[in-house]
């Protein structure tokens, strides 16, 4: 079987939607909880978070070279002691596979199928992205770059349109509440989703040139926190303070834009490229979990838990997230302390293992 | 749900036919470990346990008190 070779214009696109995907969905939401007239700062803030994933990022590239995630920890910690972390982590890729379904699932439950179950929505979701997974890494790449060309077309026009309804009123006093509101507003976007982008070391083994993986997740950093801002800008622009009670603001954004009479429903683009984006971000992060489970099971291929994980994803994000209401929970109440110990203290704690090690070498 | 659940394990099992032949038999506990784990997660859903059961409870107890920290010193 041939080494799988990911491009860095590969890995850049995964990532930027492996954030993007359900950040467009549920960080609005999140962030109108604490701010309203700011959002738009606490997105432009995306900044600090993707320099801290990076950081992440750099040390355990050049601690562990070419060793994935949990790999790398299994290096690191010992067979055993590695193990036991691989493990925290494979349960941590799995909530957010879990989570990121159910976002998914919702999503599409309220606006286009209210009549159908959410398991059988669910089940369509995990079906699609397990066979791609099944299929294997390249096949994971390139829905994002098949994804990417027809986004690069509608969001800007999306974005055009909507400016047309803008009312920048409803963006001032700027900072009239002061800076609690926003950096309160800015944990789960830029604590938790950043940090996600760490799910890049997983696939170092699989670049072509992983030295340049932190470049490529501030190119990330960069893009997320322009489209982020832009859309905060907007949403608010658009919706005002409104968007406190809006399950999806950004959805609402988009179905206000008619020109003339014909030009109307542009939501439905809108609709199709969330869910294309957030089966992208699962199947990267299926096929992350079926990787680590190689590593900490010793199995011979990602193949032979692609189809039966995937299963459990899909009974997962039914039974552990009962609602929607149950994932924004987790993700303000819960995921920025879990995820901070998890991809920050655990990953700096296996770098600096080594860099112990290789000083008791000298 | 459990009864899509069943099927699709019946499913799966038939598309990963020649993998499980070759196999070891730890890689077969693994597969049957999941294939249990979801089937009991969906007995959960289908059978209206779920709104008893608090899964992701442990995360909260962990996690809940030091975010709930973050938001304070912010």
């Amino acid at each position: 079987m041939s080494k799988v070779q990911i491009s860095r214009y590969q890995i850049t696109l995964a990532l930027i939607w492996s954030v993007l995907g359900t950040g467009i969905v549920t960080a609005p939401f999140i962030i109108n909880q604490f701010v309203i007239r700011d959002a738009w700062i606490a997105l432009l803030l995306f900044t600090v978070g993707g320099l801290l994933s990076t950081t992440v990022a750099i040390l355990f590239v050049r601690a562990l070279p070419n060793r994935s995630l949990i790999g790398g920890l299994i290096d690191a910690l010992g067979p055993w002691l590695g193990r036991v972390f691989g493990l925290w982590f494979l349960v941590w890729m799995y909530l957010v596979s879990c989570k990121t379904l159910r976002e998914g699932t919702s999503f599409v439950g309220i606006t286009i199928l209210p009549q159908t179950p959410l398991y059988i929505i669910a089940f369509a979701g995990a079906i699609a992205c397990s066979y791609a997974v099944y299929m294997g890494a390249e096949v994971v790449m390139r829905n994002g770059e098949f994804i990417t060309p027809l986004a690069a077309i509608v969001a800007p026009a999306l974005i055009a349109l909507s400016m047309m309804h803008l009312d920048v009123h409803n963006l001032m006093p700027v900072l009239a509440d002061g800076w609690q509101p926003v950096l309160r507003g800015a944990v789960t976007p830029d604590i938790t989703y950043a940090l996600e982008l760490l799910i890049g070391l997983q696939f170092v083994p699989m670049l072509r040139n992983s030295r340049a993986l932190p470049k490529d997740m501030i190119i990330v950093t960069g893009i997320i926190t322009v489209v982020g801002t832009l859309l905060g800008v907007i949403t608010i622009g658009v919706v005002g303070q409104s968007a406190n009670y809006l399950s999806f603001p950004v959805l609402e954004v988009v179905r206000e834009i008619r020109v003339g009479r014909n030009i109307e429903r542009l939501d439905t683009l809108y609709i199709l490229g969330v869910m294309s984006t957030i089966l992208i971000k699962l199947s990267v992060f299926h096929y992350a979990w079926c990787e680590g489970m190689k590593d900490v099971f010793k199995l011979s291929s990602h193949r032979i838990v692609a189809l039966s994980g995937g299963l459990l994803v899909w009974a997962g994000s039914i039974a552990l997230f009962r609602s929607q209401l149950e994932v924004n929970n987790f993700m303000i109440s819960v995921a920025p302390a879990y995820f901070v110990v998890t991809l920050v203290g655990i990953p700096l704690l296996a770098v600096l293992v080594m860099a112990f090690r290789k000083r008791s070498n000298r | 749900m459990i009864w899509l659940a069943l099927v699709t394990v019946i499913c799966i099992a038939a598309v990963d036919t020649n993998s499980l032949r070759q196999a070891s038999r730890h890689e077969i506990t693994v597969y049957a470990a999941l294939v249990v784990l979801a089937l009991a997660m969906s007995s959960l859903v289908s059978w209206h346990l779920w709104s008893d059961v608090h899964l992701i409870a442990p995360f909260d107890a962990m996690f809940g008190s030091m975010t709930k920290w973050l938001y304070e010193i912010l």
